[in-house]
């Protein structure tokens, strides 16, 4: 027993003289940091003016600047971000992407291969913000051989590749592949150039069906009302989720061409897809709706009466209906709802 | 009497044992928990704080959130709490104080400070609270609301709020608590990306009391003067960064503390909500949302993300430290409790084979381990039952669980996400670390024990919780 607590109690000793030194590391370590920081910032301080000039006024920059040192690449790096985040000029834009490219490279292709994950993160992240397309071919054999560590890193090799617009990563989302969640593929149509995204509006019916949603969703977000027929012909669809997001796309142009078709899924077995019907009814104020309104009150779902309520009182007579609802209905429920809007005047729920 | 002394001598020797595997298994397990968490925060230490989230600044895939605020007698911190959140940097969220019956001018405060007036407004009661009174809305800030209703406990109000609530997250937040300006999105990041398959989410807790802050916002990172006070930072800093990390990466998370989480609205009321009998609240919703899915056979995920912090006040005297630790304690047994049936059942996977084991055997009953060690040892040494150097063995072993696990959750902290910012903050909680073992640890392992005692008494309720106020 004896030996075996003295080998214990050395252990402890020894793990408490290991943390110790390596508090003594660290705090060496937070030292130097403390004083690079100041470092950091008088060269910031330096570089502030010249950067500012070669980037606003287009001037040649001063090769002597870029030296080759850690620092200055990271004190450029961060001017470039506060720049292109304070000014939203695209020729400023332009010039702080072709100066990145000339004195960024060696950085960034340094930090794409240092075994940190965060760096070769942040490099992705900037070579993205400064379009630096010289990467497009480094990165795009990275991406097809898996060579990133996680799904993180993963997806943001996707991101970049799509903000300098790779050909190949647009292929390859066009054909076979393992398929993504619905936010990247949101995120890949945000970052590519117009011209790009009109392939995959094109073959959408062809793409998965987290792509196919995230195009509709995308058209959403960019207002393309000449999209509108394509939307509608696709609410036909036997997705329930594909269906639920043109539903919410419409509601959001607040136009619809093809009644018919929206109203066809007012007796939907989903009660959302009811719900939206309601929810479409009160931005497209058809006169079509009104009697579809009246049945939703009756639904069993208690969001698709209260949509349908709030839908009924944009209606120049849709306290009428209401009324008479409330007094003539057989459904309790429906009754309960209609007296709650008719109650509800100037609350949230109308704004 | 002969055979009382052997009864004895066993009993001691057989305590022993117990005692040492206890602690040898409990090491472990914390040690490889270390590793895990050692390995992914420093693999984050570094990265850009805003060019991961930037993509859901201004986007619909960040999904509009409710915020919770229960408030009973929070005059102090309650106006500073909201304005902090009035700067939160999300695209959509509105603000929801529940008065649950405050005695203090917590409802005068809201009026007053934000021009709040009454509204009608039509409520689903989807989970059963205590009536409210009344429902108003700031005319300067239309996305802060009150909800003043009869008090019922932080569940009944939470439940309240759910129900007055019309985003599809909820996030519940304690009244004297601030939230950093990029914690929403810090904190919805794996819900969006996960495409709903994460249903719940939670962040750090870090201790305000030290650090410098005005009108709502943390200024500067600093270290309390009061011991008890850095003791609890650092027990923070074991529990979140060592203990929360390495279950969440299994998902094996028991809880989200109820200072800051965000949940999926729809889970919450389909679990039933927040169960009102009990003074842990917070824990056990989550595990009544694992429990749901696991029968339910649902693929979800309840996540811990180190960074987004929530900074909040620590209790600086003994008695209300000593109130709040028994009632943690009457929480965790209450929630496990009530679960019991999941111990060790493999209905319920690795939550049922390894999280409620873990709180079960390591959270709850450690304390009573602990403390018996405290009794019995010193009483087998003097009767000469216990030898000498076993007694030293399990002191050893004490050290290493205590002090030297919270000397290694110091330095991972400066090792991977540097919060404090003067290197005295660190020797400082590095020494308190190390003397945990010899004050801190006895006194906490007491007043849990007290809470044991509290549930054996039957005794329920919060207990008044005195606050002084975080910000100037």
């Amino acid at each position: 027993m004896n030996f075996s607590i003295i080998w214990i109690a050395l252990f402890v000793l020894a793990l408490a003289l290991v943390l110790m030194g390596f508090l003594m590391f660290l705090l060496f370590q937070k030292r130097r940091n403390i004083r690079y920081e100041i470092r950091k910032k008088s060269y910031k301080d330096k570089l502030k003016p010249v950067v500012q000039q070669v980037v606003l006024s287009g001037e040649e920059g001063h090769p002597r600047l870029i030296e080759n040192e850690q620092i200055v690449y990271e004190v450029l790096a961060e001017l470039l971000e506060e720049l292109t985040a304070t000014l939203k000029d695209p020729f400023v834009k332009m010039r702080v992407n072709s100066f990145a490219q000339w004195t960024m490279k060696d950085y960034y292709t340094r930090m794409l291969h240092h075994r940190r994950f965060s760096l070769r993160m942040n490099a992705l992240y900037q070579i993205e913000d400064f379009n630096v397309q010289s990467f497009q071919e480094l990165l795009w054999q990275r991406y097809k051989n898996k060579t990133y560590k996680n799904i993180a890193e993963h997806y943001q090799l996707v991101r970049t590749l799509s903000a300098l617009g790779s050909k190949e990563l647009i292929y390859d989302l066009l054909g076979t592949h393992q398929p993504y969640p619905k936010f990247l593929y949101k995120e890949v149509l945000r970052r590519l150039p117009k011209i790009d995204t009109e392939r995959f509006i094109d073959e959408c019916d062809s793409l998965p069906l987290s792509f196919q949603q995230a195009v509709v969703e995308w058209i959403g977000e960019t207002r393309d009302y000449s999209r509108i027929p394509f939307l509608e012909d696709r609410l036909e669809s036997d997705s329930i989720e594909l269906r639920i997001s043109l539903l919410k796309v419409l509601e959001t142009f607040g136009y619809v061409s093809r009644h018919d078709a929206v109203l066809a899924l007012a007796t939907s077995d989903y009660f959302q897809e009811r719900m939206m019907v309601a929810r479409i009814a009160k931005v497209t104020e058809k006169e079509r709706y009104k009697s579809v309104l009246v049945g939703l009150l009756s639904d069993s779902n208690w969001f698709v009466r209260q949509a349908a309520g709030g839908a009924l009182t944009v209606y120049q007579d849709g306290d009428m209906i209401l009324a008479h609802v409330y007094e003539t209905s057989e459904d309790p429920y429906a009754r309960d709802m209609a007296h709650q809007w008719l109650e509800s005047e100037g609350a949230l729920w109308k704004s | 009497m002969e055979i009382i002394g052997a009864v004895i001598h066993v009993f001691f020797q057989l305590f022993t044992y117990l005692f040492v595997a206890y602690m040898i298994v409990v090491i472990g397990f914390y040690s490889v928990m270390l590793v895990i968490s050692s390995r992914q925060l420093r693999e984050q230490y570094g990265l850009n704080q805003k060019e991961p989230y930037e993509d859901y600044l201004d986007n619909i895939d960040a999904k509009p959130v409710s915020v919770i605020v229960p408030a009973y007698n929070e005059e102090i911190g309650i106006y500073n709490s909201v304005r902090a959140l009035l700067s939160m940097n999300y695209s959509e969220y509105e603000i929801i104080v529940v008065n649950d019956g405050s005695k203090d001018q917590t409802v005068d405060i809201m009026i007053d400070k934000f021009d709040m007036k009454k509204i009608p407004r039509v409520v689903r009661k989807q989970l059963d609270t205590e009536s409210i009174r009344g429902i108003y809305q700031s005319s300067i800030h239309s996305n802060v609301f009150m909800v003043d209703k009869d008090n019922g406990g932080k569940a009944d109000a939470l439940n309240a709020g759910i129900n007055v609530s019309r985003y599809p997250y909820v996030c519940s937040l304690d009244g004297d608590s601030i939230l950093e300006r990029d914690a929403f999105l810090k904190v919805m990041k794996p819900i969006i990306e996960s495409d709903g398959e994460v249903i719940a989410a939670g962040g750090s807790i870090r201790i305000a009391n030290g650090c410098r802050i005005e009108r709502g916002e943390v200024m500067e990172i600093g270290l309390s003067k009061t011991p008890l006070v850095v003791m609890q930072v650092i027990e923070y800093l074991r529990a979140f960064l060592m203990g929360r990390i390495g279950l969440s990466r299994h998902n094996l998370l028991l809880i989200i503390s109820g200072a800051f989480g965000i949940f999926h609205k729809e889970s919450v009321i389909r679990a039933g909500g927040y169960r009102r009998e009990t003074v842990g609240e917070d824990m056990e919703l989550v595990v009544r949302l694992h429990r749901l899915m696991k029968e339910e056979k649902e693929k979800s995920q309840i996540v811990y993300v180190p960074d987004p912090v929530c900074w909040t006040e620590a209790p600086e005297d003994t008695t209300m430290l000593k109130r709040q630790r028994s009632r943690w304690h009457r929480g965790l047994f209450e929630s496990l409790w009530h679960h019991k049936r999941m111990l060790f059942n493999p209905r319920y996977g690795s939550i049922g084979m390894v999280s409620v084991p873990y709180f079960v055997f390591i959270e709850l009953i450690g304390p009573v381990i602990e403390l018996l060690g405290y009794i019995l040892v010193p009483i087998g040494v003097l009767t000469g039952i216990i030898h000498v150097q076993v007694a030293i063995l399990m002191f050893l072993l004490a050290l290493l669980y205590g002090s030297i696990l919270s000397m290694g959750a110091v330095l991972l902290e400066e090792w991977s996400l540097r919060r404090y910012p003067k290197e005295s903050h660190i020797v400082r909680l590095f020494l308190y670390a190390l003397s945990e073992t010899f004050w801190y640890r006895p006194l906490t392992v007491f007043w849990r024990m007290l809470g044991l005692v509290q549930v054996v008494r039957k005794q329920q309720g919060w207990g008044e919780m005195k606050r002084k106020g975080i910000s100037q």
